[in-house]
Protein backbone atom coordinates (compact mmCIF):
# COMPACT_ATOMS: atom_id res chain seq x y z
CA UNK A 1 0.00 0.00 0.00
CA UNK A 2 1.37 3.37 -0.96
CA UNK A 3 0.64 5.62 1.99
CA UNK A 4 1.56 8.91 0.46
CA UNK A 5 -1.43 11.20 0.51
CA UNK A 6 -3.15 9.26 3.31
CA UNK A 7 -4.46 11.05 6.36
CA UNK A 8 -1.82 11.45 9.08
CA UNK A 9 -2.25 9.86 12.50
CA UNK A 10 -2.62 6.23 13.39
CA UNK A 11 -2.04 4.05 10.38
CA UNK A 12 -3.21 0.48 10.19
CA UNK A 13 -0.99 -1.28 7.68
CA UNK A 14 -2.28 -4.76 8.46
CA UNK A 15 -4.30 -4.86 5.26
CA UNK A 16 -1.62 -3.41 3.01
CA UNK A 17 -2.15 -4.26 -0.61
CA UNK A 18 0.34 -4.63 -3.39
CA UNK A 19 0.40 -1.03 -4.54
CA UNK A 20 -2.61 -1.97 -6.60
CA UNK A 21 -3.82 1.57 -7.13
CA UNK A 22 -0.53 3.10 -8.19
CA UNK A 23 2.03 2.08 -10.74
CA UNK A 24 4.76 1.12 -8.29
CA UNK A 25 6.49 -2.24 -8.66
CA UNK A 26 5.67 -4.45 -5.71
CA UNK A 27 7.41 -7.63 -4.62
CA UNK A 28 3.94 -9.11 -4.04
CA UNK A 29 3.64 -9.33 -7.82
CA UNK A 30 6.91 -11.20 -8.31
CA UNK A 31 5.47 -14.69 -7.88
CA UNK A 32 2.55 -13.97 -10.26
CA UNK A 33 4.95 -12.61 -12.81
CA UNK A 34 7.22 -15.61 -12.41
CA UNK A 35 4.35 -18.05 -13.01
CA UNK A 36 2.90 -15.98 -15.85
CA UNK A 37 6.29 -16.03 -17.57
CA UNK A 38 6.32 -19.80 -17.25
CA UNK A 39 2.84 -20.10 -18.74
CA UNK A 40 3.82 -17.89 -21.68
CA UNK A 41 6.72 -20.16 -22.55
CA UNK A 42 5.08 -23.47 -21.70
CA UNK A 43 2.60 -25.69 -23.46
CA UNK A 44 0.56 -26.00 -20.28
CA UNK A 45 -0.65 -22.41 -20.83
CA UNK A 46 -3.18 -22.54 -18.01
CA UNK A 47 -3.48 -22.69 -14.26
CA UNK A 48 -5.31 -26.03 -14.40
CA UNK A 49 -3.21 -28.71 -12.69
CA UNK A 50 -1.50 -30.94 -15.23
CA UNK A 51 -0.83 -34.63 -14.59
CA UNK A 52 2.76 -35.64 -13.88
CA UNK A 53 4.32 -39.02 -14.62
CA UNK A 54 5.09 -41.04 -11.48
CA UNK A 55 8.82 -40.76 -12.05
CA UNK A 56 8.72 -36.95 -12.19
CA UNK A 57 6.51 -36.85 -9.09
CA UNK A 58 9.13 -38.85 -7.23
CA UNK A 59 11.93 -36.58 -8.47
CA UNK A 60 10.09 -33.48 -7.26
CA UNK A 61 9.33 -35.15 -3.95
CA UNK A 62 13.06 -35.80 -3.49
CA UNK A 63 13.98 -32.27 -4.57
CA UNK A 64 11.61 -30.77 -2.01
CA UNK A 65 13.11 -32.89 0.76
CA UNK A 66 16.42 -31.16 0.10
CA UNK A 67 15.02 -27.61 0.34
CA UNK A 68 14.60 -25.77 3.61
CA UNK A 69 13.85 -22.32 4.92
CA UNK A 70 14.16 -21.58 8.63
CA UNK A 71 11.63 -23.83 10.42
CA UNK A 72 8.99 -23.52 7.72
CA UNK A 73 7.35 -26.60 6.27
CA UNK A 74 7.21 -27.53 2.62
CA UNK A 75 4.39 -29.80 1.52
CA UNK A 76 3.77 -31.68 -1.66
CA UNK A 77 0.06 -32.23 -2.32
CA UNK A 78 -0.94 -35.15 -4.48
CA UNK A 79 -4.04 -34.73 -6.62
CA UNK A 80 -4.67 -31.09 -5.65
CA UNK A 81 -8.16 -29.82 -6.40
CA UNK A 82 -9.10 -33.42 -7.25
CA UNK A 83 -6.85 -33.38 -10.32
CA UNK A 84 -5.44 -36.89 -10.70
CA UNK A 85 -1.64 -37.24 -10.91
CA UNK A 86 -1.18 -33.49 -10.38
CA UNK A 87 1.02 -31.93 -7.73
CA UNK A 88 1.04 -28.72 -5.76
CA UNK A 89 3.68 -27.32 -3.46
CA UNK A 90 2.91 -25.28 -0.39
CA UNK A 91 5.21 -23.43 1.95
CA UNK A 92 3.99 -22.64 5.43
CA UNK A 93 5.66 -20.54 8.13
CA UNK A 94 3.65 -22.53 10.69
CA UNK A 95 5.56 -25.78 11.16
CA UNK A 96 2.44 -27.69 12.15
CA UNK A 97 0.02 -26.46 9.54
CA UNK A 98 -0.37 -27.55 5.95
CA UNK A 99 -0.96 -24.09 4.54
CA UNK A 100 -1.38 -21.63 7.39
CA UNK A 101 -0.25 -18.21 6.17
CA UNK A 102 1.56 -19.98 3.38
CA UNK A 103 0.85 -20.34 -0.27
CA UNK A 104 0.13 -23.19 -2.69
CA UNK A 105 1.31 -23.45 -6.30
CA UNK A 106 0.64 -26.16 -8.88
CA UNK A 107 3.57 -27.96 -10.43
CA UNK A 108 3.71 -28.21 -14.21
CA UNK A 109 5.34 -31.28 -15.80
CA UNK A 110 7.59 -28.99 -17.86
CA UNK A 111 9.15 -27.33 -14.79
CA UNK A 112 12.80 -28.31 -14.47
CA UNK A 113 14.54 -28.90 -11.14
CA UNK A 114 16.21 -25.49 -11.45
CA UNK A 115 12.84 -23.89 -12.10
CA UNK A 116 11.30 -25.59 -9.06
CA UNK A 117 14.11 -24.28 -6.81
CA UNK A 118 13.54 -20.74 -8.15
CA UNK A 119 9.82 -21.24 -7.60
CA UNK A 120 10.37 -22.31 -3.99
CA UNK A 121 12.41 -19.18 -3.36
CA UNK A 122 9.77 -16.95 -4.98
CA UNK A 123 7.18 -18.61 -2.72
CA UNK A 124 9.29 -17.91 0.38
CA UNK A 125 9.74 -14.30 -0.70
CA UNK A 126 6.02 -13.92 -1.31
CA UNK A 127 5.05 -15.22 2.10
CA UNK A 128 7.75 -13.15 3.85
CA UNK A 129 6.57 -9.97 2.12
CA UNK A 130 2.94 -10.70 3.04
CA UNK A 131 3.97 -11.29 6.65
CA UNK A 132 6.02 -8.08 6.66
CA UNK A 133 3.01 -6.09 5.46
CA UNK A 134 0.77 -7.59 8.12
CA UNK A 135 3.28 -7.02 10.95
CA UNK A 136 4.09 -3.42 10.08
CA UNK A 137 2.01 -0.94 12.09
CA UNK A 138 2.31 2.63 13.25
CA UNK A 139 1.06 3.44 16.76
CA UNK A 140 -1.29 6.37 17.30
CA UNK B 1 8.03 -10.90 -22.70
CA UNK B 2 11.72 -11.19 -21.79
CA UNK B 3 12.49 -13.39 -18.83
CA UNK B 4 15.00 -11.85 -16.48
CA UNK B 5 17.82 -14.13 -15.38
CA UNK B 6 17.57 -12.52 -11.95
CA UNK B 7 15.19 -12.87 -9.03
CA UNK B 8 14.33 -9.45 -7.68
CA UNK B 9 14.87 -8.45 -4.06
CA UNK B 10 13.43 -4.98 -4.67
CA UNK B 11 10.62 -3.50 -2.62
CA UNK B 12 9.89 -0.52 -4.86
CA UNK B 13 11.90 1.72 -2.52
CA UNK B 14 14.27 3.01 -5.22
CA UNK B 15 11.26 3.61 -7.44
CA UNK B 16 9.52 5.93 -4.97
CA UNK B 17 12.81 7.69 -4.20
CA UNK B 18 13.45 8.44 -7.84
CA UNK B 19 9.80 9.48 -8.16
CA UNK B 20 10.41 11.93 -5.32
CA UNK B 21 13.54 13.23 -6.99
CA UNK B 22 11.60 13.95 -10.18
CA UNK B 23 8.82 15.81 -8.34
CA UNK B 24 10.89 17.59 -5.71
CA UNK B 25 11.51 21.32 -6.18
CA UNK B 26 14.90 20.92 -4.51
CA UNK B 27 17.81 19.78 -6.62
CA UNK B 28 18.85 16.18 -5.98
CA UNK B 29 21.16 14.58 -5.15
CA UNK B 30 22.41 17.88 -3.77
CA UNK B 31 22.96 17.83 -0.05
CA UNK B 32 19.73 18.99 1.57
CA UNK B 33 19.87 20.01 5.21
CA UNK B 34 17.10 19.67 7.77
CA UNK B 35 16.32 22.01 10.61
CA UNK B 36 16.65 20.35 14.01
CA UNK B 37 12.91 20.46 14.93
CA UNK B 38 11.91 18.56 11.76
CA UNK B 39 14.48 15.87 12.40
CA UNK B 40 13.13 15.57 15.95
CA UNK B 41 9.58 15.23 14.53
CA UNK B 42 10.78 12.46 12.24
CA UNK B 43 12.47 10.70 15.13
CA UNK B 44 9.20 10.78 17.05
CA UNK B 45 7.33 9.56 13.99
CA UNK B 46 9.53 6.54 13.33
CA UNK B 47 9.56 5.65 17.04
CA UNK B 48 5.86 4.77 16.57
CA UNK B 49 6.62 2.18 13.93
CA UNK B 50 6.13 -1.33 15.26
CA UNK B 51 7.76 -4.21 13.44
CA UNK B 52 8.88 -7.33 15.30
CA UNK B 53 11.62 -6.14 17.68
CA UNK B 54 13.30 -4.05 14.98
CA UNK B 55 14.02 -0.34 15.26
CA UNK B 56 13.65 2.34 12.63
CA UNK B 57 15.99 5.23 13.38
CA UNK B 58 16.72 8.68 12.01
CA UNK B 59 20.40 9.43 11.69
CA UNK B 60 21.54 13.07 11.73
CA UNK B 61 24.78 13.56 9.85
CA UNK B 62 25.59 17.24 10.22
CA UNK B 63 22.05 18.24 9.29
CA UNK B 64 21.52 15.62 6.60
CA UNK B 65 18.79 13.19 7.65
CA UNK B 66 18.97 9.48 6.93
CA UNK B 67 16.62 6.65 7.79
CA UNK B 68 17.79 3.15 8.65
CA UNK B 69 16.46 -0.11 10.08
CA UNK B 70 18.47 -1.64 12.91
CA UNK B 71 18.03 -5.04 14.47
CA UNK B 72 19.81 -7.83 16.24
CA UNK B 73 19.16 -11.13 14.53
CA UNK B 74 20.44 -14.63 13.99
CA UNK B 75 23.39 -14.75 11.61
CA UNK B 76 22.61 -16.86 8.55
CA UNK B 77 26.08 -18.44 8.76
CA UNK B 78 25.31 -19.76 12.24
CA UNK B 79 27.60 -17.57 14.33
CA UNK B 80 24.80 -16.53 16.71
CA UNK B 81 23.11 -13.17 17.18
CA UNK B 82 24.55 -10.19 15.36
CA UNK B 83 23.72 -6.54 14.87
CA UNK B 84 22.29 -6.09 11.40
CA UNK B 85 21.49 -2.76 9.79
CA UNK B 86 19.75 -1.93 6.53
CA UNK B 87 21.26 0.46 4.04
CA UNK B 88 20.80 4.13 4.91
CA UNK B 89 18.31 6.10 2.85
CA UNK B 90 18.62 9.85 2.49
CA UNK B 91 15.67 11.97 3.55
CA UNK B 92 14.62 15.30 2.11
CA UNK B 93 12.73 18.02 4.00
CA UNK B 94 10.08 17.93 1.25
CA UNK B 95 9.12 14.37 2.20
CA UNK B 96 5.97 14.33 4.33
CA UNK B 97 5.31 11.95 7.23
CA UNK B 98 3.42 9.43 5.11
CA UNK B 99 6.23 9.28 2.59
CA UNK B 100 8.76 8.63 5.37
CA UNK B 101 6.58 5.83 6.76
CA UNK B 102 6.34 4.35 3.28
CA UNK B 103 10.13 4.49 2.97
CA UNK B 104 10.46 2.69 6.31
CA UNK B 105 8.00 -0.01 5.28
CA UNK B 106 9.77 -0.65 1.98
CA UNK B 107 13.14 -0.67 3.69
CA UNK B 108 11.85 -3.39 6.02
CA UNK B 109 10.40 -5.43 3.13
CA UNK B 110 13.72 -5.14 1.28
CA UNK B 111 15.56 -6.29 4.42
CA UNK B 112 13.24 -9.30 4.79
CA UNK B 113 13.77 -10.35 1.16
CA UNK B 114 17.52 -10.09 1.61
CA UNK B 115 17.26 -12.37 4.66
CA UNK B 116 15.07 -14.81 2.68
CA UNK B 117 17.97 -15.31 0.29
CA UNK B 118 20.37 -15.73 3.20
CA UNK B 119 18.28 -18.44 4.87
CA UNK B 120 16.94 -20.41 1.88
CA UNK B 121 18.86 -23.67 1.67
CA UNK B 122 19.34 -26.69 -0.58
CA UNK B 123 20.98 -29.60 1.22
CA UNK B 124 21.68 -27.17 4.06
CA UNK B 125 23.74 -24.85 1.84
CA UNK B 126 22.90 -21.33 0.74
CA UNK B 127 22.19 -21.13 -3.00
CA UNK B 128 21.07 -17.52 -3.51
CA UNK B 129 23.70 -14.93 -2.65
CA UNK B 130 22.40 -11.43 -1.89
CA UNK B 131 25.83 -9.78 -1.63
CA UNK B 132 28.03 -8.47 -4.41
CA UNK B 133 31.75 -9.07 -4.78
CA UNK B 134 32.36 -6.03 -2.55
CA UNK B 135 30.11 -7.70 0.07
CA UNK B 136 27.51 -4.97 -0.29
CA UNK B 137 23.84 -6.09 -0.49
CA UNK B 138 22.52 -6.49 -4.04
CA UNK B 139 19.00 -5.91 -5.37
CA UNK B 140 18.64 -9.23 -7.18
CA UNK B 141 20.09 -12.73 -7.20
CA UNK B 142 20.89 -14.95 -10.17
CA UNK B 143 18.10 -17.46 -10.73
CA UNK B 144 18.95 -21.14 -10.71
CA UNK B 145 17.54 -21.73 -14.19
CA UNK B 146 19.81 -19.10 -15.77
CA UNK B 147 23.08 -20.34 -14.30
CA UNK B 148 25.85 -22.00 -16.21
CA UNK B 149 25.95 -25.73 -15.48
CA UNK B 150 29.04 -25.28 -13.30
CA UNK B 151 27.21 -22.66 -11.19
CA UNK B 152 24.35 -24.98 -10.26
CA UNK B 153 24.67 -27.02 -7.10
CA UNK B 154 24.01 -30.68 -7.82
CA UNK B 155 20.23 -30.85 -7.82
Amino acid sequence: MDMRGSAPGAVDCSHSLADSHVNIPSPLHDLDLFLRNHQLHCDCGSTIPQPLPDRRTEEIRNLLKRASYRDWRIFLHDNPDAAPHALAISFSPQPNETDGDGIRVHVCPAMTDEFVVDLLFEMVKHVEVKLAHSRFTVAA
Amino acid sequence: MTVSPYISLRSGLDFILSDHTLDCPRPHPARVLFDAPRLEQLRELVSKIRYRDWKVVIVDEEGQGWIQVQTIMEDSQGSGLMENNSRRIYLCPEMDDMFVIDVARRLIVEFEMHESAEFFRMDGAQVFFPHGSNSQPVQSVLSMRHRRPDEIPAL
